[in-house]
Formats: C-alpha cells, sequence, structure tokens
C-alpha cells in the first residue's frame, strides 16, 4: 500500500510540475506573449478604434498584489504541508481591493462611452 | 473528400493510441497482481488501484507531450481574442498553479483530503472573479464601442486612464 501512496505522489508531482514546467518555458521562449501585459486602454477619438493604449497603473498593482499573495501563500505551504494555510482576511481584503480597483479601471475606461450616450 | 479521410486517419490513431494506453496499463495491473503476495481480494483492490494510476499517467504524459510539441495550443493561453495578454487570465493562472501545487503538497503528505478553509476559498474566488468580471467588461465594450479587447496599439500618450 505504501509504494502505491509513492507511485501515486510521484505521478501528481510529475504531471503537475511538467504542466508548469512547459507553460513557464512557453513564456520564457515567447511561445506564450506577455506582452501588453501591463497596458491598458484609453480613449482616444482620434484613433480609428477609438482607444490607444499606454502602462497601466491598475494592472502594474494588480501583478505585484498578486504576486506577494501567492508567494506568501507559497511560502506558507511549504514551511508547513501538512494543512491549507490560513491566510490573513486583511490580506484577502487587500487583494479584493486590489482587483477592485483594476476592474474599476478597466470598466471606466472601456465603458465610459457607452455610459455618456446613455445618459444623453 | 480529402479531409474526411485526414478526419478518419486521425481518428483510427487516436483509437490505436487509446487501446496502446489501456493495454500498457492492464500490463501494469496484471504484473503488481502476480508480484504480490496476500488474499485475492488485496490483490484485486491493488491491481485496480496501480492500473488507474498508471493509465492516467499515461494520459497525463500524451497530453503533456502534446503541449510541448504544439500538437495542443496554449500560444493564447493568456491572451485576448486580439493581440495582448490579459492581467487577468494571468492571476488567474498565477493562482490556480500556486493553489494546485499545495493541494497536491498537502495530500502527499498527509495521505488525505484537506480541509479547505474559507479564506482559500475567497482567495481563489477572488481571482476567478476578477476574470469573469473583466470578461463581462470586454464583451460589453465590444458590443457597444467598438473598442478593442486588449491594446491594440501602443502609442505613448504619457497619460493613464486608471491614475
Amino acid at each position: 500500500m505504501r509504494s502505491l501512496l509513492i507511485f501515486a505522489r510521484w505521478e501528481a508531482v510529475v504531471l503537475l510540475g511538467g504542466f508548469l514546467g512547459i507553460v513557464l518555458w512557453k513564456m520564457l521562449t515567447g511561445d506564450i506573449s506577455l506582452s501588453y501585459l501591463l497596458d491598458g486602454d484609453i480613449p482616444d477619438p482620434s484613433t480609428p478604434g477609438g482607444f490607444t493604449s499606454d502602462a497601466s497603473a491598475g494592472r502594474t498593482q494588480l501583478l505585484v498584489v498578486t504576486m506577494i499573495v501567492a508567494g506568501y501563500y507559497l511560502l506558507q505551504v511549504i514551511e508547513n504541508p501538512r494543512q491549507f494555510p490560513q491566510v490573513p482576511t486583511e490580506m484577502v481584503a487587500a487583494l479584493g481591493g486590489s482587483h477592485a480597483l483594476y476592474l474599476g479601471g478597466k470598466a471606466r475606461a472601456l465603458l465610459s462611452g457607452r455610459l455618456k450616450g446613455l445618459f444623453k | 473528400m480529402a479531409i474526411d479521410g485526414n478526419e478518419n486517419a486521425k481518428e483510427r490513431k487516436f483509437l490505436i493510441w487509446f487501446i496502446v494506453l489501456v493495454v500498457l496499463a492492464l500490463a501494469a495491473a496484471i504484473t503488481v497482481a502476480k508480484s504480490i503476495s496476500g488474499d485475492p481480494i488485496t490483490k484485486l483492490k491493488l491491481a485496480c488501484a496501480y492500473g488507474v494510476l498508471v493509465l492516467l499517467f499515461l494520459f497525463g504524459v500524451v497530453v503533456l507531450a502534446a503541449i510541448a510539441s504544439g500538437k495542443i495550443n496554449i500560444s493564447e493561453l493568456i491572451e485576448e481574442e486580439t493581440t495582448g495578454a490579459s492581467t487577468s487570465r494571468f492571476q488567474l493562472l498565477i493562482f490556480t498553479f500556486v493553489i494546485g501545487i499545495s493541494f497536491a503538497l498537502i495530500v502527499a503528505c498527509e495521505c488525505k483530503f484537506p480541509e479547505v478553509p474559507t479564506n482559500v476559498l475567497a482567495l481563489l474566488g477572488v481571482s476567478a472573479s476578477t476574470y469573469g468580471v473583466s470578461k463581462g467588461i470586454t464583451a460589453g465594450s465590444n458590443n457597444g464601442s467598438g473598442a478593442p479587447d486588449t491594446p491594440a496599439t501602443s502609442t505613448k500618450t504619457g497619460t493613464d486612464q486608471e491614475k
């Protein structure tokens, strides 16, 4: 029975690690493109599409907060791999706030024209 | 006609691969059943468990090999419909990997299904909801103004809509 558990453990490690490795490798080689990851849309009536793009503070803060929370979580699991870590409520709230900020900025940029049209 | 022939060849190839994997899993199960001692019920249980594990592993390896060789295309994994990576997809990918890896680690250490705290569910919920809402906003903007899904042109204007 013990060898079955060891086999199942290694199977999970190989498959999950393999998928993670392939995704990382493809990101590094450029097969999975990360270009424009931190660029947001800006309404610009002078362009044909009505939008241009520029570096976005909302996207950048979302990425930083995501990395911090994910790193903290992973470190806690590596420290004590016997149970899921207790993530502080403040941290979840901070993550929620960060995501709300990103979504608010995106909604404002993309939907403001439509909302103005509705209220005219 | 040529397309039909191509499809048939693909189906035949898939069927052959499927049979090969099932036969390999059965061979593993029979080998286990022959090599261990004990009562027949225990032997049968262990043989079935090893057979299913080997089959799952082989399916996983085939999928991984197809992804690595490019037969399964994941190049647009974090992209929206037009060119440009999506932050909401990227953060969902990060959280999915982190929680998936920790789940596998905990199951491997404890050998039982772990209790999932509410905060962890909230973490994944926030991440997945952001992706969903982001898709909704993009779809809403596309229906109305014809705005791009993600940045299509990069003209550095020095301003930022989220500042």
